[in-house]
């Protein structure tokens, strides 16, 4: 917890935390029989990210002593794109201009009356399933193609 | 012809019960906005004005302009791919 000046052993909703190991599970289809499980059509991946992130929410991690958490994903490529966001990341976490959400070369390509009715609708959010965390000390730099961030 | 408000209730509740196959179509029922206001029209299947059904205060107070340009989020997902 970076911005705190002590560390708390209390998890909360969003904390980053190290040590957790990551599951994932994909099936092509669901084996409704045990007949079926003979095709292997099933891959489970382990994983120890770097970081990983609470999703549980606080009042709920003590009520059922167990908690939810997500591996910590570095940023998309493309979003170095964008001046914008390359100046704050972290504005993703926020509503921006319609016009600021697009690289300049992108959003030149909408047609202008495409680009007026987005203006008008005023301050939006993209990319709405992540979260940028500010650069700190805890998060190591890491290369990513070219370039040089703070993991997301 | 003119239909008291407790056949209406009733033939709206049959009208609308599951698995119902009846046709009680001897009247509609049209939802006009007038100034803030909703007023439901029963009419007949000839369009004529057979009585107001009910009036409340129509509570999206945005026009159309407005609610067409209202929007919170933007897709741009096909523009930042990893």
């Amino acid at each position: 917890m970076f911005y705190e000046p002590i560390n708390s052993k209390i998890l909360r909703l969003g904390d980053v935390v190290k040590g957790y190991l990551s599951t994932e599970t994909k099936i092509k289809q669901p084996f409704l029989s045990i007949e079926n499980s003979i095709y292997h059509n099933y891959t489970v991946n382990f994983e120890v990210p770097s970081f990983s992130v609470v999703l549980t929410p606080c009042c709920s991690i003590g009520e059922y002593n167990m908690i939810c958490i997500s591996p910590l994903i570095k940023l998309k490529k493309d979003f170095f794109k964008n001046p914008y966001l390359v100046d704050d990341f972290t504005c993703i976490n926020r509503e921006i201009e319609p016009d600021k959400a697009y690289a300049p070369d992108d959003w030149q390509k909408i047609p202008t009356e495409e680009q007026q009715k987005k203006l008008t609708g005023g301050k939006v959010y993209i990319e709405y399933y992540l979260f940028i965390y500010a650069p700190n000390d805890y998060f190591p730099p890491y290369e990513l193609r070219g370039q040089w961030t703070a993991p997301l | 012809m003119e239909i008291d408000e407790k056949t209406y209730e009733y033939d709206s509740f049959i009208r609308q019960a599951t698995g119902s196959m009846s046709r009680s179509e001897e009247y509609r029922i049209i939802s006009y906005t007038f100034d803030i206001y909703e007023i439901k029209v029963k009419v007949s299947p000839s369009n004529e004005f057979l009585g107001i059904v009910e009036v409340k205060v129509n509570k999206d107070f945005l026009s159309h302009k407005q609610r067409l340009s209202k929007q919170s989020y933007l897709d741009v997902s096909d523009y930042y791919r990893e």
